[in-house]
């Protein structure tokens, strides 16, 4: 006899969590040869430019959205960036989160209010639920998603809710905890063979478009 | 307003006006037929602060009782006569039941035929 | 014990009052969530008779659940309670050993068929009949012969109830709990490392009140007592939704009272009555005296991860998975890596350059 979700939750905390750790090292060990292994043809033109200040000024430059297109896109720009930004901080500033990350690798840094965490993310939920309409309601847009698309979508949805139902007590914790977990568990894994692989990968990529550039002498 | 009470009292939430509306008829059913009632306030949807207010809404009556029967109970008559407030205390102080009685006395004050046939028992061997 | 004295005169005699009676019904009232207007018929039945038979039997236990209820707050009214019984069999309790108890076990179990209530705290040992017994007869069989002539059956206690201390893993005696092994008959579970005493002894009154038993969870828990979780009912979860977190049992936060959620505490994913009902008549309970709650109502909480690592935090060493991952990693990356420039050259050997005559054609 056990309380309903409990098995899955344990199962969730011990073999669930190492599976889902495993594949994701995997994947992004993988990923990350592959895509440093590729070589291009050496490029025999004299430059015109200076490769490594073009990649890094690109890094950041590519933080502010591309002149014109703020106006034509201000739900995906401004709700991207809230987005992103509210992600970040509800995975790695929620006080119960770090205390995960210090039993598993044994570091930890201050949290942040759980009242602030709990609004961000109604927010963050909100803004993925408008990110979501616009994608469907623009012909081109839906025209260019595809499946990935929306299951990367609910892969990031569905840890949000559930977290947000764990702590204010909404439904019976055990189960929801353990959906939280498993679903957090399942976006992990799939990172590396996903989309989400650009959360490992944004920094090289921009680097790579603006020293290819930097080096043409113009900019990216 | 709620049911024929229009405007009970100002400064009070729906809640508490409810509970006052329940003593209201409970105490006119006292009076038509006798008819006592109890109301546990741990089963009513009030918080700290609305039962507060409610108590102050009842006001203080003319009877305050300590009772010391397996543990401490007090009871108070509530400026409403016949509404009284009984609470039990356990050891450490903290409220074990907390109830709302309309009737002429609380039970647990009134001495019970129990009790006082051992008191005359006790005190016939005194005297014999 | 047919002339056990009735419970008007146990109370003269243990000195307390009528009005301690009323008392004692009044609160018990209110505990077990019945209409307030109830107490004097909980009163009633309290001291009506017939007093129903008991039998209680102890198999692989350590006695905690006997001391929880029969220590209760002194002078204990709880143990009054049993007064309003007839406990025809309690092993620790009695007086008569050998094979006197067991002649009275099955004297009352003939006399009263179909109506005492059997009561069991400690789980039943399936491994091997030895491991525990009593007059030479196994647990398992003293239970399949006292449940077929009770009326109810409760479990006490997390061993009875799911196993509990024996059944944790690896399990060495086989251990069962009481609703393993009787499927036939609603068994009422009373979980809890011991359970508390007033919860134990407002199932009692509910049955002798009502001559039946409680509302049940799915687990067979009385849902007045076991409906809400410890957390549910926390007074430091204003804590906990401030994020406000004890780091150390001796911390400016453990001070403070804040929440014990990083220490271990399993209070989201236990049901009991521990933060209401609290411990010892009501002075404290273990979150209010500094220490997590260790889940003991749970099924199967020895197992369920250490008694200090938050309730979401991993069980388990990632470390070999990790490293094993990693190296994994690298070589299919490195496989895949040698496979693409292998294809990337093949392409380049294979493909002709385009001729002005081929663009031409497409056009
Ligand atoms: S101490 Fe435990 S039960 Fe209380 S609020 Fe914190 S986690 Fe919940
Ligand atoms: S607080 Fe938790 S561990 Fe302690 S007695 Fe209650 S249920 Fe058991």
């Amino acid at each position: 006899m056990t309380e309903p979700g409990m098995d899955l939750l344990m199962w969730a905390r011990g073999t669930g969590f190492q599976i889902a750790i495993g594949v994701f090292l995997f994947g992004l060990v993988l990923r990350l040869i592959e895509i440093f292994a590729l070589r291009r043809k050496a490029d025999v033109a004299p430059p015109k430019g200076d490769a490594v200040s073009g990649g890094l000024r690109t890094i950041f430059t590519r933080f502010v959205p591309a002149p014109g297109f703020a106006a034509l896109l201000p739900a995906q720009i401004i709700g991207g960036v809230i987005f992103h930004f509210g992600l970040l901080f509800i995975v790695f500033f929620f006080v119960p989160h770090i205390a995960v990350i210090k039993d598993t690798f044994g570091v930890s840094w201050p949290g942040i209010s759980s009242a602030v965490i709990n609004a961000l993310t109604v927010l963050t939920v909100a803004i993925l639920v408008v990110l979501l309409v616009v994608r469907l309601k623009h012909p081109v847009r839906r025209y260019l998603s595809d499946f990935q698309d929306y299951f990367i979508w609910a892969l990031t949805v569905v840890p949000l809710v559930s977290g947000y139902m764990a702590f204010n007590a909404v439904g019976p914790y055990t189960i929801v905890l353990a959906i939280h977990v498993l679903s957090a568990e399942l976006l992990i894994a799939l990172i590396p063979f996903t989309r989400l692989t650009h959360a490992f990968t944004w920094v090289s990529s921009r680097y790579y478009n603006g020293a290819f550039a930097g080096r043409k002498g113009t900019m990216s | 307003m709620i049911g024929d009470y229009p405007g009970a009292w100002d400064g009070m939430g729906e809640p508490e006006q409810s509970v006052l509306i329940e003593i209201h008829r409970a105490v006119s059913a006292l009076l038509e037929d006798d008819s006592e009632s109890v109301i546990d306030v741990s089963t009513l949807p009030l918080g700290v602060a609305d039962l507060a207010r409610l108590e102050d809404a009842l006001g203080q009556g003319e009877v305050e009782a300590t009772i010391e029967a397996g543990g401490k109970s007090t009871v108070r008559e509530t400026g409403v006569s016949g509404v009284w407030i009984v609470e039990h205390f356990s050891e450490s102080g903290s409220v074990l039941a907390k109830t709302i009685e309309v009737c002429e006395a609380p039970t647990i004050l009134r001495a019970h035929r129990e009790d006082i046939e051992i008191g005359r028992d006790e005190l016939g061997r005194r005297l014999a | 014990m047919a002339n056990k004295p009735i419970l008007k005169e146990v109370l003269r005699d243990r000195g307390v009052s009528r009005r301690g009676f009323m008392r004692y019904c009044a609160t018990l009232t209110s505990l077990m969530a019945l209409p307030a207007a109830m107490a004097p018929k909980v009163a009633q039945a309290l001291e009506g008779a017939p007093r129903p038979s008991v039998i209680w039997l102890s198999f692989q236990e350590c006695t905690g659940c006997t001391e929880s209820i029969t220590r209760s707050s002194a002078p204990s009214l709880e143990d009054l309670i049993f007064n309003a019984i007839s406990l025809d069999y309690h092993h620790t309790l009695q007086a008569a050993s050998g094979h006197a108890a067991e002649a009275a076990r099955e004297a009352a179990m003939k006399a009263q068929d179909g109506k005492y209530l059997l009561i069991v705290d400690g789980s039943i040992p399936l491994g091997n009949p030895g491991y525990s017994t009593i007059a030479g007869i196994s647990n398992e069989d003293m239970l399949r012969d006292a449940a077929k002539g009770a009326a109810a059956i409760i479990a006490v206690g997390s061993c009875a109830a799911y196993g509990g201390l024996p059944m944790a893993d690896p399990n060495p005696t086989g251990a069962v709990s009481v609703s393993q092994i009787i499927t036939d008959k609603p068994v009422v579970n009373i979980p809890g490392c011991p359970p508390i005493a007033a919860v134990m002894t407002g199932v009692l009154a509910h049955f002798l009140t009502f001559q039946g038993l409680p509302d049940l969870d799915e687990l067979g828990r009385p849902v007045v007592f076991y409906g809400d979780t410890i957390h549910d009912r926390c007074y430091r979860r204003p804590f906990y939704n401030q994020g406000l977190f004890a780091k150390g049992f001796d911390d400016e936060g453990a001070r403070k009272g804040w929440c014990l959620y990083e220490l271990g505490c399993k209070g989201p994913v236990t049901r009991n009555a521990c933060a209401t009902i609290k411990w010892n008549g009501g002075v404290s309970f273990p979150i209010q005296s500094g220490h997590g709650c260790i889940g003991c109502s749970q099924p199967d909480f020895w197992d369920a991860g250490s008694l200090y690592t938050a309730v979401a935090s991993p069980t388990a060493d990632i470390t070999p998975v990790a490293g094993m991952a990693a190296a994994a990693g690298v070589g299919a990356g490195v496989a895949v890596a040698a496979l693409n420039a292998q294809s990337k050259k093949k392409t380049a050997s294979e493909s002709t350059p385009v001729t002005v005559q081929e663009l031409g054609d497409k056009q």
